[in-house]
C-alpha cells in the first residue's frame, strides 16, 4: 500500500515538475520574444552629406577635443532679470502647465543672501556638464551619458524614468517630465515618463550656434554668459578663465563643472 | 523528535478562495492605481520634482529589505547549524521570494517608463548599483529558488548547506547594494555615508525577522495547527539582538552626522525641526520601533508570553516602514546645498525644506505590492509542501523534558 | 512511465518557444500571400535607393542606428533625420494641413495602426515639423 502511494506521489511530483518547468519556459518565452521580435539585424551607416541646414550638420561626429563650457559674469546679471530663463523655456517649448512643483526647469536663478553679512547676489543655475557627471554614474540603463564633447544628456530613448539621476544630482540639474506633452520643438524632443535637464542647446551647437540662453543675454540683457570651447587656448571663453578668478559650484564634491561663475564672492 | 512532516495548505476550498480573490482584488487594485499614474503621468502623485520618490518607493524598499532579513531563519537552519529552525526553513525560502517580488513590483511599475523593462534587463550601466541590484535582485531569486529545490527534494538534501550559504552571501551582497543605493550619492547631505550598507543589513535582520514571526503565529492559527511557545520566544530572544543591532547602527549614524557642522543642518531638520517627518522619526522609528519592542522583549515580566513576541513584531514592522521614510523622504526634503552656508531661494524650489503630501494612488501601489506577495505566499503553500504539520515543543524543542504528570490534553 | 512524463514537460516548452519565436510577419511575406496591404500614401521626392521593400523591412534597426549615431555621437546628417523622413512622407488633410499622428492617414500611423504595433517616437518628437525653404531644397523637394 506505501508502495503505491509513493509511486504515486512521485509520479504526480515528477509530473508537476514538468508542468512548472514547461510555465517557466513560456513565461521565460513571453518576456523574451517581444524584443526577440523586434530585433533585426541589418542597418545602414549614414551617409555624411555635406549639407548643412538649420538642423543638420552634414554628419558630423562630436568632436572629442572639444569641451564645451560656460562662463557666467554674475556680475553682469541683475536679481530680477530672467531673460535667459525665458529664452530656454521658448526654445525648448518648456512652458509649464501651471503646476510649478512639477513643471520642468532646466535654468533657473538662484538669489543667494549670506545670512552672517546680508550680502546678496543672483546667477542662473543649470545643468553644470560636469567631467564627472553622478548622474551618469548611477543611471541603470546609460541613458544618461556624456557625448565626446563633454555635453551631459539624457538618451530619452532609453530612460526607463526611474529618477535615479535626479536623486544624484548635486546641482538639482534634473527634472522629470510628469505629464503628457504635445507640440514639441521638433528640435528638442521631450516626452512623458523621461527626465531631462539643459543640453547646453545642444542642437544649436552641432550647427554651429550658441545656446539661447547665451545668444539672448547678450542681445537683450547683459551679456553675462560666454559659450565656447575650454579646451580651445584660443577661444574667448579660454582666454576669460585664464585671466580672471572663476568658481565652479561645489567645486570640492570633485565633478569639475563645465560651467564657471566669475564674481561670484558671498 | 519526529522528522517533520511537511504539508499543503490544508485550507477548505472555499476559506482559501476567498483569501485569493482579496488579495487579488488588493493587488488588481495596485496595477490599475499604477496604471493610472502611468496615463496620466506622475503629476497626478504627490511626487514631483523635489520629493522624486515617495510612497512606492518606501514600501518597496522596506519590502526588499525585509525579502533578504526573512530568508535569515533558513540561514539560521542551514548554515549556523540552528536545527531548532530546520522546520521553518522552506517557508523562510517561499516568504523571502515573495516579498522580494512584491517589492520589485512596485518598483517596475513607479518607473515613468515601465513599458521599457526591456531595455533595463538588456542596456547595463555596470558603474550604477541600480545596475547591479537588478542582477542582486533577480539572482537573489534564482539563488533561493535553488536553495528551496535542495531542501524539498530528498535526493538534493546534502547541498542544502552550501546552497544556504550561498544564499546567506547573496543577500548580505542584495542588502549592501540597497543600502549603497543611498550610500553612494555624494549630493544628499543626508545620504554619501558608507555605513548605509550595515544599517541596511541590520535593519534587514530585525524587519525580516519580525515579519516572519507574525506571518508563523498567523498561519498556525489559520489552519489550527500546534504552535509550541519555545520556538516563538527563541524568535522573541533573537528579536531583541537584531533591534539592538539595527539601533546601534541608527544611532552612530545620527550622532555621527551631528558632530560634523556640514552634516549638523540635516541632523537638527530630522530631529528637531521637520514636523511631520521629525515624528515618524521619533515616534514611529525610535519609539515604536525599537524602545517599546525592546521593553516587552527584555521586561521579565512580559518576555515569557509569545503574544508579546508578536506584539513587538508589529511594533518592528511599523518602525521599519517608519526608518524608510525617513530616510527615503527625509533626505530628499532637506534642500540640496550648492552654496555652503548661504541662504538661497529660486523658482525651482531651492534653499526651501520641501514637504511630501501623498495621494492615494502610491498608497494603493504600496499596499498592492504587499498583496502580491501574500498571494504568492498563499499560492506556493496551497500547491507545495511547505508547512510544518507541528510547531509544537516536544517535536523541535530539542531540550524539550515532557511532564511528568501528564495533563488531560497530553498522549 | 517517469521519463515520458517529464519528457512530455520538456516537449511542451520546447513547443512554446517555438511559437513565440515564429510569430515574425515580413511584408516580403505579405506581398507573396496576397494579403491584403493598407493604404499608404506615396511618399514625395526621389524614392529610397535601397528599395522600398528594403526599407521596409529594415526601417526599425535603420531608424535605432541612426538615433543611436545622432544622440550619443552627435552626426546629423540631412537626409537620414527623422525630420527628412516627416518632410518626404508629410500626408495632408483637404484642407491642405499636414496630418498628425493620431490621423490614420500619418504615413506611420497607415502600417503601425494596421499591424497593431504600438509605436510611441512622437510621443517626444514632433509629428509635423516646420521646414524652411533652404531645407525644402536641400530635400530636394518643392511643397509650400
Amino acid at each position: 500500500m506505501t508502495k503505491c502511494k509513493n509511486e504515486t506521489e512521485k509520479h504526480t511530483n515528477l509530473k508537476r515538475r514538468g508542468f512548472l518547468g514547461a510555465v517557466a519556459a513560456l513565461g521565460a518565452g513571453a518576456v523574451v520574444a517581444p524584443g526577440v521580435m523586434l530585433y533585426q539585424t541589418g542597418g545602414a551607416g549614414a551617409t555624411a552629406d555635406n549639407k548643412v541646414t538649420e538642423f543638420s550638420n552634414g554628419g558630423k561626429a562630436a568632436n572629442p577635443n572639444t569641451r564645451w563650457g560656460l562662463l557666467v559674469d554674475t556680475n553682469k546679471c541683475p536679481k530680477d532679470c530672467t531673460v535667459c530663463v525665458s529664452a530656454c523655456v521658448e526654445e525648448n517649448g518648456l512652458e509649464g502647465k501651471g503646476r510649478p512643483q512639477t513643471d520642468a526647469q532646466w535654468i533657473r536663478k538662484i538669489d543667494i543672501k549670506n545670512p552672517t553679512t546680508g550680502f546678496q547676489t543672483s546667477l542662473p543655475v543649470m545643468c553644470q556638464h560636469c567631467d564627472e557627471p553622478p548622474c551618469v554614474d548611477v543611471c541603470p540603463t546609460g541613458a544618461s551619458f556624456k557625448r565626446a564633447d563633454g555635453i551631459v544628456l539624457v538618451d530619452k530613448h532609453t530612460c526607463i524614468g526611474c529618477r535615479y539621476c535626479m536623486m544624484a544630482c548635486p546641482y538639482k540639474a534634473r527634472s522629470f517630465v510628469h505629464e503628457t506633452l504635445g507640440n514639441q520643438k521638433p528640435w528638442a524632443p521631450r516626452g512623458k515618463g523621461t527626465v531631462e535637464s539643459c543640453t547646453f542647446c545642444v542642437h544649436r551647437v552641432d550647427v554651429g550656434r550658441t545656446p539661447a540662453c547665451v545668444e539672448k543675454c547678450s542681445r537683450d540683457a547683459g551679456g553675462a554668459m560666454t559659450f565656447g570651447d575650454i579646451n580651445d587656448a584660443g577661444s574667448e571663453i579660454s582666454m576669460l578663465l585664464k585671466k580672471l578668478g572663476t568658481q565652479q559650484i561645489r567645486r570640492d564634491l570633485g565633478t569639475n563643472p563645465g560651467v564657471y561663475y566669475q564674481g561670484l564672492s558671498t | 523528535m519526529k522528522p517533520t512532516v511537511f504539508q499543503k495548505l490544508p485550507l477548505s476550498t472555499g476559506a482559501y478562495y476567498t483569501a485569493l480573490f482579496s488579495l487579488a482584488v488588493i493587488a488588481g487594485i495596485g496595477v490599475l492605481s499604477a496604471y493610472y499614474m502611468e496615463e496620466n503621468g506622475h503629476w497626478v502623485t504627490g511626487m514631483n520634482n523635489q520629493i522624486v520618490w515617495g510612497l512606492p518607493h518606501v514600501f518597496a524598499v522596506f519590502l526588499i529589505v525585509a525579502a533578504s532579513g526573512a530568508l535569515n531563519v533558513a540561514s539560521l537552519s542551514s548554515v549556523f547549524g540552528r536545527t531548532a529552525y530546520k522546520p521553518l526553513a522552506r517557508l523562510s525560502g517561499l516568504v523571502a521570494i515573495a516579498l522580494l517580488i512584491g517589492g520589485l513590483t512596485v518598483l517596475v511599475l513607479d518607473l515613468g517608463r515601465p513599458d521599457r523593462l526591456i531595455i533595463a534587463m538588456t542596456e547595463y550601466n555596470f558603474k550604477s548599483i541600480f545596475a547591479w541590484n537588478i542582477f542582486l535582485y533577480t539572482g537573489f531569486i534564482v539563488v533561493t529558488a535553488i536553495y528551496l529545490w535542495m531542501m524539498m527534494e530528498r535526493r538534493m538534501n546534502p547541498f542544502i548547506s552550501i546552497a544556504g550559504t550561498a544564499a546567506f552571501v547573496w543577500r548580505l551582497a542584495l542588502t549592501t547594494g540597497t543600502g549603497l543605493i543611498f550610500g553612494f550619492l555624494i549630493a544628499r547631505q543626508a545620504y554619501d555615508a558608507a555605513i548605509m550598507a550595515p544599517m541596511f543589513i541590520a535593519m534587514s535582520f530585525a524587519f525580516g525577522l519580525a515579519i516572519f514571526q507574525l506571518f508563523i503565529v498567523g498561519i498556525f492559527q489559520a489552519t489550527d495547527r500546534p504552535l509550541g511557545d519555545y520556538i516563538i520566544l527563541r524568535m522573541g530572544r533573537l528579536l531583541r539582538i537584531f533591534i539592538v543591532g539595527q539601533a546601534y547602527f541608527v544611532i552612530v549614524y545620527h550622532l555621527a552626522n551631528l558632530y560634523a557642522a556640514e552634516h549638523s543642518g540635516v541632523e537638527t531638520f530630522i530631529l528637531t525641526s521637520g514636523g511631520t517627518l521629525s515624528q515618524v522619526f521619533w515616534i514611529g522609528q525610535v519609539i515604536i520601533g525599537v524602545v517599546l519592542p525592546l521593553i516587552l522583549l527584555f521586561n521579565t515580566k512580559t518576555k515569557t508570553k509569545p503574544l508579546h513576541v508578536s506584539m513587538a513584531s508589529i511594533m518592528v514592522i511599523i518602525g521599519g516602514i517608519s526608518a524608510m521614510y525617513v530616510v527615503i523622504i527625509g533626505g530628499q526634503s532637506f534642500p540640496l546645498v550648492l552654496f555652503p552656508g548661504m541662504d538661497v531661494s529660486s523658482s525651482f524650489f531651492d534653499g526651501i525644506i520641501n514637504t511630501y503630501s501623498p495621494r492615494l494612488p502610491e498608497l494603493l501601489l504600496g499596499v498592492g505590492g504587499i498583496a502580491i506577495a501574500l498571494l504568492i505566499i498563499l499560492v506556493g503553500m496551497r500547491i507545495m509542501d511547505f508547512l510544518p504539520s507541528s510547531l509544537a515543543d516536544r517535536d523541535i524543542n530539542p531540550h524539550h523534558k515532557p511532564p511528568t504528570v501528564l495533563g488531560p490534553n497530553e498522549k | 512511465m517517469k521519463a515520458v512524463f517529464s519528457s512530455c514537460g520538456h516537449l511542451i516548452a520546447i513547443l512554446a518557444l517555438m511559437v513565440n519565436l515564429s510569430i515574425v510577419p515580413t511584408s516580403v511575406a505579405l506581398a507573396e500571400q496576397n494579403i491584403p496591404f493598407p493604404t499608404v500614401a506615396k511618399g514625395m521626392g526621389e524614392a529610397h535607393p535601397e528599395g522600398n521593400v528594403t526599407i521596409r523591412k529594415n526601417h526599425p534597426s535603420l531608424l535605432s542606428h541612426q538615433r543611436d549615431e545622432t544622440m550619443r555621437q552627435g552626426k546629423r546628417p540631412l537626409k537620414e533625420s527623422l525630420k527628412a523622413c516627416l518632410a518626404c512622407h508629410q500626408v495632408r488633410d483637404n484642407s491642405g494641413d499636414v496630418v498628425g499622428k493620431d490621423d490614420p492617414r500619418f504615413f506611420c500611423t497607415a502600417c503601425h495602426a494596421y499591424t497593431a504595433t504600438t509605436i510611441d517616437c512622437f510621443q517626444c518628437h514632433n509629428d509635423r515639423p516646420k521646414f524652411t525653404k533652404e531645407t525644402l531644397k536641400s530635400l530636394g523637394l518643392n511643397t509650400p
